[in-house]
């Protein structure tokens, strides 16, 4: 039993050194502090929240969340005035995009927390598709 | 010796587990600026198995990316490529793109493969917006403009058509670095600056800046 152990603790700080090792200078280790957020969170937020589409405009055009403002990259300059029309500094400010697995509405918010320096920057977590799934 | 069994299993099973297609590398690093368009890249990969091997499908996460496979069937020795495309235009900053490649090797249905994009203009501003609230006092507020490296930039211009804002550009090194001191001179106030650098010959893309004041 004790040998038992003995390897079993072996085995877990032999697959705890490379996790370490990863975690600290892998380029896509996770972040320790996500600037995520999740649906039912940022619709709590009520009327508080900028919620902004980073997808395409032809996926814009099929569906968003009402009362998002479609800011993607290939638009960022004619857009981004117009966002920020809407934009104070009470607002959250909540990007989305397809689902969990893409990465634009991580970029867009990072633009607008880096470039133009605004406060209160979130992703939502899932994205679109996460808004489809929501329970009314 | 139980314990030294174990890391041996560990270890053959590591081995066990090792691909076919055999990538030259799995990140694939470019830079590019956002005029050029395009970013583009290609990943090669070799196939070190004893069985020919067939690219059937990639996926990206984007439409900003594209990515074309090899199309023919990549015979044991063989080497084949898949060609990367990367939109720059209007994008700024860092980007890590996933490319799922999918093939008929059971061994290896899937593989991720990245693309990281370095986008930088001409010229960086920052911030891209000043922003006074209700109330704030209209004081002077700064946005620096720094010529990215590798970029011949003899000076830079800066404009706003909004007669009520205030703007004064000052040269902190030439060719390098500026400092545009921007006021406005009344409350609810919107307005854009235009920032154009300045080479030999030619200037490059105009690059903007906002203004608000509630």
């Amino acid at each position: 039993m004790r040998i038992a152990l003995r390897q079993v603790l072996a085995i877990l700080l032999l697959a705890l050194l490379p996790a370490a090792a990863t975690g600290m200078w892998h380029p896509r280790r996770p972040a320790w502090q996500s600037d995520e957020v999740t649906l039912p969170a940022a619709t709590a937020w009520g009327r508080d929240v900028l919620w902004i589409d980073a997808r395409s405009d032809a996926d814009f055009a099929r569906g968003h969340i009402p009362g998002a403002a479609s800011l993607n990259e290939d638009h960022w300059d004619e857009r981004l005035p117009g966002v920020l029309d809407h934009w104070d500094t009470t607002r959250k400010i909540v990007v989305y995009c397809s689902s969990l697995s893409c990465q634009t509405s991580h970029d867009v918010a990072r633009r607008l927390r880096d470039e133009a320096s605004l406060p209160n920057v979130f992703v939502l977590q899932g994205g679109w598709e996460a808004w489809l799934k929501r329970t009314p | 010796m139980p314990t030294r069994l174990s890391l041996c299993f560990l270890l053959l099973s590591a081995s066990l587990a090792r691909a076919d297609l055999n990538w030259s590398a799995t990140t694939v690093f470019t830079a590019a600026a956002p005029s050029e368009g395009h970013a583009s890249a290609q990943f090669t990969f070799t196939n070190t198995g004893a069985y020919p091997i067939k690219i059937t499908g990639t996926r990206t996460t984007c439409g900003c990316t594209a990515a074309v496979a090899d199309e023919r069937t990549i015979g044991p020795g063989q080497t084949g490529k898949i060609a990367v495309s990367f939109k720059t235009l209007g994008r700024n900053g860092l980007y890590e793109e996933p490319i799922v490649i999918e093939t008929n090797d059971p061994k290896n249905i899937e593989t991720t493969v990245y693309l990281r994009v370095l986008i930088r203009d001409v010229v960086q501003l920052l911030p891209t917006l000043l922003f006074w609230q209700e109330g704030e006092p209209l004081t002077p507020k700064v946005i620096r403009i720094t010529v990215t490296d590798g970029f011949d930039v003899k000076d830079v211009g800066a404009a706003c058509a909004n007669p009520s804002v205030q703007i004064h550009l000052e040269t902190v090194k030439a060719g390098a670095d500026y400092k545009l001191t921007v006021t406005p001179l009344t409350q609810h106030v919107k307005a854009t600056i235009s920032v154009t650098p300045h080479a030999d010959g030619h200037s490059y893309r105009v690059l903007t800046a906002h203004v608000r004041a509630s």
